[in-house]
């Protein structure tokens, strides 16, 4: 009996240690990046986003807000504003690496460069989301303590910001910053992720942008007010009906 | 005149009060006047004193009500001006659409501008300084947009255009193919040819054959072209215009834009402006217009107070260069100075 016994724990001992190594080998570096995202929840189906922009430096205070809309995981993105009212009349619409700005007077849209910051010093990229797992590939990985850290490279070589380093908590996978980079490794922007919560099925934080080149005294802050699941169709999405947009939403 | 005001804005508030109705949706009413006063130099002695002064500053004002909104499945959007000068009202702008056919049929009066430069489109048949009554079908198809409009001067029903065009996206640049008929069947005075009888009508009817392309290179540069050939049937001559240019956006949100484009001269135009940065308080624009083939220049210099979102206070100043009979220099003045200030009330 007691053989049986010792067996049986030495069985269950080795099992366990299986099982777990299982567990450690099935986290990838690039499924602790999907696992990430997938908190976030953006990279599918379609979405309306309601945010917050606020931008400070040193006493000025300015702040905006935006509704976001996000057709089939990020293919096709559409930002506009609701206030202030010197922006009310803005839109940008982001397909692939094309970018538009349509203002109502001017009853055309006019290509603007993927550059083109929206608000403060919060770009295109980085309000309608950047897709790290799909768009990127890992240079290099590395764990801290806490933390998982990769060096990750653009996978096309007409992406925004070609290089990104990424810390993510290993406590609960959130996204903790990000750095972007040029293809040069110069470092552009700064992105702290803060005050993780939950809104319906997704898991968000505040996100506040640095601009590592230029007013490093101004910090910018995204902040998601509302998620909504929303049919949209990707003929909404076309520069020239950019003035249609809201007709073409309710279809 | 009464009248047309009364039923103007009695048509404001009709539209106005549907925003009780249950079906109406996010409608946006808009109202700013704006007061310019202006001030001129006049580079021509040989102009009498009474002439000189008549040119020298004026002021106006204009109120300009918007009213847009959806209803149902229509989107509508109407823009009346009014100037105080001459005690006009005027319907800038109406305009519905709605969905038909799997496409989106707008009718109305408004600007039908389409095209890629700065200030001027080569492929567009029309003035892109007036509104005209017409009708555009559009249909949506993946990266794909095919348009079929039409359109006429109001004030001149001889005046005519229609078109075809048809976008499509590529990966960073899009592509636009326009095919155009115009008709301008206005009476013209033939300066050059006095003997002519009175009356004479020039029948002008030309065909329009142009492209526009556009393409973001993702380092903050995108460039843009546009050609159209234009056939005059009645002439039976060919012209040419066509567009060069590109605009480059700066880690500071300083916005570049260089163009070069053929009308009936050459031009060059340079504008610096910090229109990037939408945080800015300030907004300015530096803008200089060269005409190459008479060495006459426009140089205008525009700065904005935009912090208040109620108020915004501007001052432009224009200077005229250039040999005496050069384009820019046709009109007497040397130098404007423009104050406008616009208050939003809505």
């Amino acid at each position: 009996m007691k053989s049986i016994n010792k067996r049986l724990i030495l069985l269950l001992f080795l099992i366990t240690l299986i099982f777990s190594a299982n567990v450690i080998y099935a986290k990838e570096p690039k499924d602790i990046i999907k696992l990430a995202l997938e908190k976030q929840n953006l990279y599918q189906d379609s979405y309306l986003l309601e945010m917050e922009c606020i931008v400070s430096e040193g006493d000025k205070r300015d702040s905006s807000s935006l509704k976001v809309y996000i057709y089939n995981g990020g293919e096709r993105q559409m930002v506009t504003f609701t206030a202030p009212e010197r922006l009310t009349d803005n839109k940008f619409l982001a397909i692939g690496t094309n970018t538009w700005m349509y203002k109502k007077g001017l009853h055309r849209p006019i290509r603007v460069s993927g550059s083109q910051k929206l608000f403060g010093d919060a770009g295109i990229g980085e309000t309608v989301g950047i897709d790290y797992y799909r768009d990127y590939q890992i240079k290099e990985f590395k764990q801290s303590e806490k933390d998982y850290i990769f060096e990750l490279i653009a996978k096309d070589s007409k992406t925004a910001y070609q290089q990104v380093k990424l810390t993510i908590s290993k406590d609960n996978y959130h996204i903790k910053q990000v750095i972007l980079k040029a293809i040069t490794g110069t470092l552009l922007k700064e992105l702290t992720y803060s005050n993780y919560r939950k809104i319906g099925e997704h898991e968000l934080a505040d996100i506040a942008i640095k601009n590592l080149l230029q007013n490093q005294d101004r910090v910018t802050e995204l902040r998601y007010i509302d998620i909504e699941n929303k049919k949209l169709s990707a003929k909404a999405f076309q520069p020239l009906m950019m003035g249609k947009f809201n007709l073409l939403i309710r279809d | 005149m009464l009248n047309k005001r009364f039923l103007l804005i009695l048509l404001f508030i009709f539209i106005f009060n549907l925003s009780v109705i249950d079906n109406v949706r996010a409608i946006e009413i808009d109202s700013k006047l704006t007061t310019e006063f202006n001030y001129s130099h006049i580079d021509d002695n040989s102009l009498p004193k009474a002439v000189i002064e008549d040119l020298e500053s004026d002021i106006e004002s204009t109120l300009e009500l918007s009213l847009s909104g959806i209803y149902k499945l229509y989107q509508y959007n109407i823009i009346l001006e009014g100037e105080t000068e001459d005690s006009s009202l005027d319907i800038e702008e109406a305009t519905i659409s709605g969905m038909i056919a799997n496409g989106i049929l707008e009718v109305g009066k408004r600007d039908w501008t389409w095209g890629k430069g700065f200030d001027y489109s080569p492929t567009y048949p029309l003035n892109s300084d007036e509104n005209y009554i017409g009708s555009e079908l559009s249909w949506m198809v993946d990266y794909s947009t095919f348009k079929v409009g039409a359109s006429l001067d109001s004030d001149d029903k001889r005046f005519y255009s229609s078109w075809i065009k048809f976008n499509s996206l590529l990966e960073s640049s899009d592509y636009t193919l326009i095919l155009s008929y115009q008709q301008d069947d206005s009476e013209l005075e033939d300066l050059y040819q006095p003997l002519k009888k009175a009356n004479t009508v020039r029948k002008e009817d030309g065909i329009n054959l142009g492209m526009n392309y556009s393409k973001d290179f993702l380092n903050g540069l995108t460039m843009r072209g546009e050609y159209n050939l234009r056939y005059w049937r009645s002439e039976r001559e060919e012209s040419s215009y066509y567009l060069l240019g590109g605009e480059y956006i700066t880690e500071g949100s300083k916005v570049i834009t260089l163009e070069y484009y053929r009308k009936e001269d050459d031009y060059l135009i340079c504008v610096i402006g910090n229109q990037g940065d939408s945080f800015a308080d300030w907004s300015w624009e530096l803008e200089e217009v060269y005409n190459l083939s008479d060495f006459g220049q426009r140089r205008s210099f525009e700065l904005a107070y935009t912090a208040k979102d109620k108020l915004t206070p501007s001052v432009e100043v224009i200077n005229f260069l250039g040999p005496k009979d050069s384009q820019f220099q046709e009109n007497p003045k040397d130098w404007t100075v423009k104050f406008k200030v616009t208050i939003d009330f809505l």
